[in-house]
């Protein structure tokens, strides 16, 4: 968990790899500034070892959960207790997004 | 107390209350009615997900797809750009 906080607090000296650095700084181009990206940037993540698939696989999450965040504030479905977020992380774990049949014991 | 009292506590009031109160016929749908009856509370964005199922069945699968599918990069390593990105847009979420 040491890892997580220190990425969301702040990548550049977060400890992980510099190819992670280099991701991590890609995705926070692309969330707040995606009308900015230019060739270089790939170009750049393409230079650490990172695929077109990781690159497009990484986008893809970036993108979905911009979709998310907006939902869920402009809902008002934003604060959650402790206790649900942990139950939601095991249910996650448990059995992916795709909730199990609702026959199925929760 | 009551699973009434128990959601009152828990939860603030959404913004569309005719999308918290819809009792529809869906997987969600029957999630909430049931963690209601148990007095368990439950994430409220599942009344999102309950309120149009033929919109948002599609969207759990995308999810399931982009977070666990197939991919050169970990699962663990995929929640951490969602946390990332949420954290850049300021949402709890």
């Amino acid at each position: 968990m040491k890892k997580v906080e220190a990425v969301l607090e702040n990548h550049h000296t977060a400890p992980i790899s510099e190819a992670e650095k280099a991701l991590f700084t890609y995705i926070e181009k692309v969330n707040l500034a995606p009308a900015r990206i230019r060739q270089e940037d790939v170009d750049a993540l393409k230079a650490v070892g990172w695929s077109d698939e990781a690159i497009y696989d990484a986008v893809n999450v970036c993108a979905l959960f911009n979709f998310y965040n907006r939902w869920i504030d402009a809902n008002g479905v934003g604060h959650h207790s402790a206790e649900i977020y942990a139950r939601n992380g095991v249910r996650l774990a448990q059995s992916g997004y795709v909730d199990a049949p609702a026959a199925k014991p929760g | 107390m009551r699973s009434s009292d128990r959601e009152i506590i828990i939860m603030d009031p959404m913004f569309l209350k005719d999308v918290e109160a819809h009792q529809g016929v869906g997987h969600y749908s029957s999630l909430i009615q049931r963690c209601r009856e148990t007095g368990r509370p439950f994430p409220r964005i599942w009344h999102l997900f309950a309120f149009k199922p033929q919109v948002t069945d599609p969207l759990s699968a995308l999810t399931e797809g982009i977070m666990r599918g197939p991919s050169p990069l970990p699962a663990g390593m995929r929640e951490l750009i969602a946390a990332f990105t949420s954290r850049g847009n300021h949402c709890l979420f």
